[in-house]
């Protein structure tokens, strides 16, 4: 090896970098490491590569060229893996977190931290990224802007800045290129499942699969974000004191979303300040109608009810920020999922039959007894708030029970499920977890009966005039 | 002697306004010595007094839009200096990228030397030492793979440039100190 090379090694970083250690110790197994295969990394590497060679080691043996290219690889492996890593740690990082008794407790708080540590663009890059999507020079359009990011987004950061026009606005930057990565790696996703491709399930898998596919491709484009903001926020009346962002759509792009700016306190701060159960309960009353309100009226999934995603203010109001996850039901599913409601509430005489068909079952699963069984506990356990006026959501047994259904099911490999149920069970415990630590009591029944009546299902009215089973 | 020297600067301007204009309307691949002196209005054999081919026209093109970026105020820190720097130089070959995949081998390579001189002193006054000459190289590397990826760069609005910038940026800053700690 020429001494030039030799020297030139030595200042690339190595496999045993700290960086690299720092990747290691972070514990999110296959779905993270599919993330490093990011199309952009190979041709950085390949352009660098070329580069290299030619221009320095033209004259050099076969074998130290080779030599060379493999630390080239390696460095950006390095570099590149370390930031595109972010986003799908810190995704799979709060999806865990929701469910505290799945991993322990260690594991939990160090992956829900992960969602306020993500790595800065610095504004350099941030301005000329934000140039080039809103196509004009910042001054142009902000009379202020925060240099300096005053929270992480798991694909980017959020800034603060004020428009010309005066309004305050939060401006959410997704690092760039990050897009394009995930996607690429979404669609090698069915090709590392390949195995499976022999199993009876797995064309029910993979239809659940392209669902979750589907959120996850929408959830990198800020412009469909902004779109279920607009539909979120035309939902709400004054009257329930809850703020969705307004969205400024001419200033916003699939990388760049500006919005109102709205204050409060994440869950965390807020219940530091030791709020009264009054008030506990006053804001649970309004999580759970954001939940129901969405489902009903808006056919959607609020499916990211992760803590961070609320803003609990001091004059009563609470705000929902994030919008990247909020699946929306077409008229196939939503004609499934109403025949699902009604034997819920209603026919539980034809709930087998309704369930099997939600879950395309076969005649023998139908015949399973302990299967069915299970089905029928998670309904009740789904139902077993409406039992309670108020039901208190501080008492930790029902989410533990909830959990347990959820992880005997998976144990089981009762897998076959209809392609919206993933999003449907994460938003339902989600919606309880964060609940639960609130300790906050809610009149379930109350707010079913009238968001109930929004979809206009005829069998609703008779059910709360009855007094039936709702 | 002056008004030939003026004449002189006139017509080299001619000769790269000229270049400009004909690749954007018709393309590399369209435009030979020829046609640029006559749209310059001047004699073929004049030409080569200036320019020995095509290419080092384009060369001349790309050193003084770069050097217009080398002029650009900067602030930050020596990461955000060095991206301002790089991201700039870019944004002024930006009316040339069309053209630049047939000649970017060429002019990082071989012509390069102006370019690549002006450049460094710039990266050597934004790090505030003098660089080995190791560090250099893998410097200039590092910058010709940015521009040899931003030319051929298919994505939005090359938003993978900003982000190979900003990750070869890092790798450098890194080298420089691991050679300062020595390890
Ligand atoms: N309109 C807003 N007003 C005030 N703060 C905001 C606003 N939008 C976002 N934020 C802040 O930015 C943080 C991240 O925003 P958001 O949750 O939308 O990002 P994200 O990319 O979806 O991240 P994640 O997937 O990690 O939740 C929020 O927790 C909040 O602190
Ligand atoms: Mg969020």
């Amino acid at each position: 090896m020429n001494a030039d090379l030799a020297q030139l090694i030595a200042v690339l970083p190595h496999d045993d970098s700290p960086e690299q250690e720092l990747q290691r110790s972070i514990p999110t197994g296959r779905l993270a490491r599919l993330w490093t295969l990011g199309t952009l990394q190979a041709q950085i590497a390949a352009a660098y590569g070329a580069m290299w060679v030619r221009s320095f080691f033209g004259g050099a043996d076969a074998n130290a060229r080779q030599l060379v290219e493999t630390h080239m690889a390696t460095a950006m492996r390095l570099v590149g893996g370390m930031l595109y890593l972010r986003g799908a740690v810190m995704k799979i990082g709060q999806a865990l977190a929701l469910y505290p008794n799945l991993v322990p407790e260690e594991i939990a708080s160090t992956l829900a931290q992960l969602h306020f540590n993500a790595p800065p663009m610095h504004f350099a890059l941030v301005r000329e990224h934000l140039c080039n999507e809103l196509d004009r020079e910042l001054g142009e359009v902000f009379s202020e802007f925060d240099e300096h990011a005053f929270a992480a987004a798991s694909l980017g950061q959020v800034h603060r800045a004020r428009l010309r026009s005066g309004e305050r606005v939060a401006v959410k930057i997704q690092y760039p290129g990050i897009a394009q990565t995930i996607r690429s790696d979404l669609r090698n996703l069915t090709a590392v499942l390949a195995p499976l491709r022999f199993t009876r399930d797995w064309e029910n898998l993979s239809a659940q699969l392209d669902g979750i596919r589907d959120v996850l491709n929408s959830e990198v484009d800020y412009e469909a974000e902004a779109k279920s903001l607009e539909h979120a926020h035309s939902l709400f009346t004054a009257g329930d004191g809850v703020i969705i962002p307004q969205v400024f759509r001419e200033l916003s792009t699939p990388r760049v979303l500006t919005m109102e700016f709205v204050d409060g306190r994440h869950l965390d701060a807020w219940l530091a300040t030791q709020p009264s159960q009054s008030e506990r309960d006053a804001f649970g009353a309004k999580l759970y109608t954001i939940g129901l309100r969405m489902y009903y009226a808006g056919r959607c999934a609020y499916a990211d009810p992760h803590p961070g995603n609320y803003l609990f203010r001091d004059d009563g109001r609470v705000a929902l920020l994030d919008f990247g996850c909020v699946p929306r039901y077409d008229d196939d599913a939503w004609a499934l999922l109403s025949e699902m409601d009604a034997a819920f509430y209603r026919d539980r005489d034809n709930m087998r039959s309704t369930v099997a068909k939600y879950c395309d079952l076969s005649q023998d699963e139908l015949r399973d007894e302990s299967r069915m069984a299970l089905v029928e506990e998670s309904f009740r356990w789904a139902l077993e708030p409406l039992h309670h006026r108020p039901f208190d959501f501080g008492n930790g047994e029902h989410l533990r029970i909830g959990i347990d259904i959820m992880a005997r099911a998976i144990a089981k490999r009762y897998t076959r499920a209809h392609p919206t149920q993933f999003y449907i069970s994460r938003t339902l415990l989600g919606l309880r977890s964060l609940l639960y630590k609130m300790k906050a009591r809610v009149d379930v029944r109350e707010i079913h009966a009238r968001e109930l009546r929004a979809t206009g299902w005829p069998w609703v009215d008779e059910i709360i005039r009855g007094g039936g089973q709702l | 002697m002056r008004v030939t020297a003026e004449t002189k600067e006139a017509t080299r301007q001619a000769i790269l306004d000229s270049t400009l204009k004909l690749l954007r309307e018709d393309g590399w691949p369209n435009v030979g010595t020829r046609e640029i002196a006559s749209e310059a209005g001047i004699a073929n054999g004049t030409l080569f007094n200036y320019f020995p081919t095509k290419e080092a026209i384009v060369g001349t093109l790309v050193a003084n839009a770069l050097a217009e970026a080398n002029e650009a105020p900067r602030t930050g820190g020596v990461d955000e200096q060095l991206f301002a720097l790089i991201a700039s130089g870019l944004r002024r070959l930006r009316p040339l990228r069309s053209f630049l995949p047939f000649v970017v081998d060429s002019i990082l390579a071989h012509d390069g030397d102006r370019i690549r001189q002006e450049h460094l002193s710039q990266v050597d006054r934004i790090v505030e030492r003098p660089l080995t000459p190791m560090l250099r190289h893998l410097y200039w590397s590092l910058y010709a793979g940015v521009i040899t990826f931003w030319v051929a760069d298919p994505s939005r609005k090359q938003e993978d440039t900003l982000a190979f910038i900003d990750q070869s940026v890092a790798l450098f800053i890194d080298a420089i100190r691991r050679k300062e700690s020595g390890t």
